[in-house]
């Protein structure tokens, strides 16, 4: 995040929570859209559209990461001080989680259930995230965004290797 | 000055909105009384035949004077352009097969060729709109300078710049672009009132898109969209000419005519649309039930077999509320009116973009900065480091695409930051920054941070992405997926192993004097031994290399930092000594 540029919480708005309303924050995501929209520039003078081209470019950038679990996370651990959270390395629980997971992969016969089993790691991985950052407890926060970032990514890998399967039906 | 305007003419001046279609184009404006008006562009009809025959004195001929022309194997008249818009000889593929004219130009731009007749996509594309200006000029009783063109969804940089370009050479000023499915969806949303989560699929002449829009209050979003620029109900007709021996106007009329013999050659190709709008429905994490509805959208997708196939696939029936055919036009009026302030309607349009934009890094890599289906405009930023002690240089290599190589994606711009101080590998700080606009032009800038040394450039591609290459790329990416991650896998093994040597490389350089001479030459050797492992292309090897390597400098590294910590104490002292003294 650039330092002379205001926070996506504070952007929209919202406290600085891991839980967010996705609802108001795509009534307040619109609501900023019909202000800035360089549409709403057009035939005004060129200073004012390139403003309103700056303007609306953090305004989606920034509910991108409130609406992102792992990015809201990490912008939630960078402003209490944590740095480069998703290049972080996995500690030694997480490297075997994922080591298992993926030979679970290479062995599932029913890839469609192994997805269902690995989206609702991903949930109560986010749950537990939640949580953490409830309790305040920032490092098992950033422990849990990497998990999360891990299953998202392979869950990613899942549907990919479902439609490498379907393709050769 | 006063000008004094003469009783009963208007001197208004409108604002149009133009479907340039691969096979037919159309304008539309909203009038006084806030109603969509369709403009007259040729005989009885408000469609105008997408083609422009050019006589040997470079006069140009268009509506039924054009059509019959190539009914009677005239070579002169210049069709189904907007397959080539924006693209150079090479991606034209075997577009010249089904056209009765030459494919000429250069690998920057292709061109239409008939005797001493060459003609760009974008040339033909000004004279189609410079003929609609007119007729819409006439039809509406005023001055027209503002428009609003639509383009498929998934048009590239090239495709789309080359769009505006033909606008400009036209005499008109684009007001925006818009991608036609969005344009079908406002029409469609304005009209019915709709509300809620739709997917419109778009089947042309030549281009497929589909997109998925969340309709809210005047808000039209679109939440994912995904196509190929070389796919529409022309392939119908080509495979039906080509497999039954029939010209392409009886190939279209046995399509149209719902015969037996014509599904068997439109099947795959649905097949290939429904598959398209599957990655769609998958990118944008949205389950077929959610949908509220289905809006087929296109000429092409007045076909009963196509009607029934979708529903069938999806299980939902699908809205056909507004004329296919018309739909498009009908929305870009309704957003030039918008922009230009006439609308009584408050709406708003949300895109975004269609393709991931990236960078090459070590290995021949690509690290994304903006990823597909994120909205515009967006600036995005990615920090960078130096990989050898010493670089002052950076090469930028922008690329769109979906694939994990370089190769796998298209190059649209490479330039040089030159003038980075030299530094340890992983000191430079560099900050490139991707800006994309509302229109979906890209700028690229570069900066090292420590020193503010920066390097900017606009992309504007000078030639289009080969469709093929659109289609392959994103097939590819599915089909490749797992060796691409092997390759990537491989390639980050390898980069490390390539830094672990250098770091102990000049460890030892530095501290060999901490060693016996014995010692120093049994890491040597780990180091020679290390080295023979980046030659190798399995990635278990690689890592066995590494951890070998790491083991045998273990012992040293501990040596190094205490001694290294040592100095820092023994600093320490010196400074309280002299403080205290």
């Amino acid at each position: 995040m650039p330092n002379n540029s205001i926070d996506a919480f504070t952007l929209f708005k919202v406290v600085q929570s891991f839980n967010q309303n996705l609802d108001d924050l795509e009534t307040t995501y619109l609501q900023l859209q019909s202000q800035f929209h360089p549409d709403k520039f057009v035939g005004k003078p060129i200073s004012e559209q390139m403003n309103a081209l700056t303007q609306v470019s953090i305004i989606n950038d920034a509910y991108d990461t409130l609406t992102n679990p792992i990015k809201r996370s990490c912008l939630l651990l960078e402003l209490n001080g944590f740095e480069d959270v998703l290049n972080s390395k996995p500690d030694g629980m997480l490297m075997a989680k994922q080591f298992e997971l993926r030979e679970g992969l290479d062995e599932a016969k029913d890839l469609k259930s192994f997805l269902k089993q690995t989206q609702n790691l991903q949930n109560e991985c986010i749950e537990k995230l939640a949580l953490s950052f409830e309790n305040k407890n920032n490092n098992n926060a950033k422990d849990l965004t990497i998990e999360l970032q891990f299953l998202t990514k392979f869950i990613q890998d899942i549907k990919k290797k479902i439609r490498q399967e379907k393709a050769k039906q | 000055m006063l000008t004094i305007s003469e009783p009963g003419q208007d001197k208004k001046r409108h604002v149009i909105g133009i479907d340039l279609g691969t096979t037919y184009s159309l304008v539309a404006s909203t009038k006084e009384d806030g109603q969509v008006h369709f403009v007259p562009l040729s005989q009885n009809s408000v469609s105008l035949p997408s083609m422009v025959g050019y006589e040997t004195s470079g006069q140009a001929f268009f509506a039924e004077e054009a059509k019959q022309a190539i009914e009677k194997g005239a070579r002169n008249v210049f069709y189904s352009m907007k397959r080539l818009m924006g693209q150079g000889k090479g991606d034209a593929g075997d577009f010249s097969e089904h056209v009765p004219f030459e494919i000429a130009g250069d690998d920057e731009l292709a061109k239409a060729k008939f005797g001493d007749i060459e003609k760009s996509a974008t040339q033909v594309s000004a004279d189609l709109l410079k003929y609609m200006k007119k007729q819409a000029e006439d039809f509406l009783n005023g001055a027209v300078y503002d428009a609003v063109i639509t383009v498929p969804a998934y048009f590239n940089d090239a495709q789309r710049q080359a769009t505006k370009d033909a606008a400009k050479l036209a005499g008109l000023n684009v007001l925006r672009l818009i991608s036609e499915p969005t344009a079908a969806a406002l029409a469609y949303g304005l009209n019915q009132k709709a509300k809620g989560l739709f997917m419109v699929y778009d089947l042309g002449g030549g281009t497929f898109d589909v997109s998925l829009l969340k309709l809210t209050d005047g808000v039209f979003r679109v939440i994912a969209t995904g196509g190929d620029t070389y796919l529409g109900g022309d392939d119908i007709d080509n495979a039906i000419a080509k497999g039954e021996q029939l010209s392409v106007y009886q190939a279209r009329r046995l399509k149209e005519s719902g015969d037996e013999k014509a599904h068997a050659y439109a099947k795959p190709i649905i097949e290939k649309t429904l598959r398209i709008c599957e990655q769609v429905l998958e990118d944008a994490e949205v389950d077929v039930d959610d949908l509220d509805g289905i809006v087929l959208v296109g000429g092409s997708t007045k076909l009963k077999l196509l009607q029934n196939t979708v529903e069938n696939h999806f299980d939902k029936k699908v809205e056909a509320g507004i004329n296919p055919d018309q739909v498009v036009a009908h929305g870009a009026a309704l957003q030039a009116a918008a922009l230009s302030g006439a609308s009584r309607e408050d709406m708003l349009l949300l895109d975004v973009t269609p393709l991931s934009l990236g960078l090459e890094t070590m290995g021949g890599l690509v690290e994304k900065v903006i990823e597909r289906n994120t909205p515009i405009p967006i600036t995005k930023a990615q920090k960078f480091t130096t990989f050898k002690d010493g670089q002052t240089g950076m090469d930028i290599h922008v690329l769109q695409g979906e694939r994990e190589t370089v190769e796998g994606c298209r190059s649209l711009a490479k330039f040089r930051l030159s003038g980075i101080p030299p530094m340890a590998a992983g000191a430079a700080r560099i900050l490139v920054k991707f800006a994309l606009d509302a229109d979906g032009l890209l700028t690229v800038s570069a900066t090292e941070e420590s020193t503010g040394v920066e390097q900017s450039i606009d992309v504007v591609p000078s030639y289009g992405m080969q469709p093929e290459e659109m289609l392959n790329m994103l097939k590819d990416s599915m089909a490749h997926a797992k060796e691409d991650v092997e390759h990537r896998q491989i390639q980050e093994a390898k980069l490390e192993l390539e830094r672990v040597i250098d770091a102990c490389a000049s460890a030892l350089q530095k501290d060999a004097h901490l060693l016996e001479s014995a010692e120093e030459e049994k890491l040597k050797t780990a180091l020679d031994l290390a080295k023979e492992f980046l030659n190798s292309h399995n990635r278990d090897n690689i890592e066995d290399g590494m951890e070998a390597l790491e083991h045998a400098f273990q012992n040293f590294s501990e040596m190094r930092v205490n001694n290294a910590l040592k100095q820092a104490v023994v600093g320490q002292n010196i400074y309280n000594e002299n403080e205290g003294s």
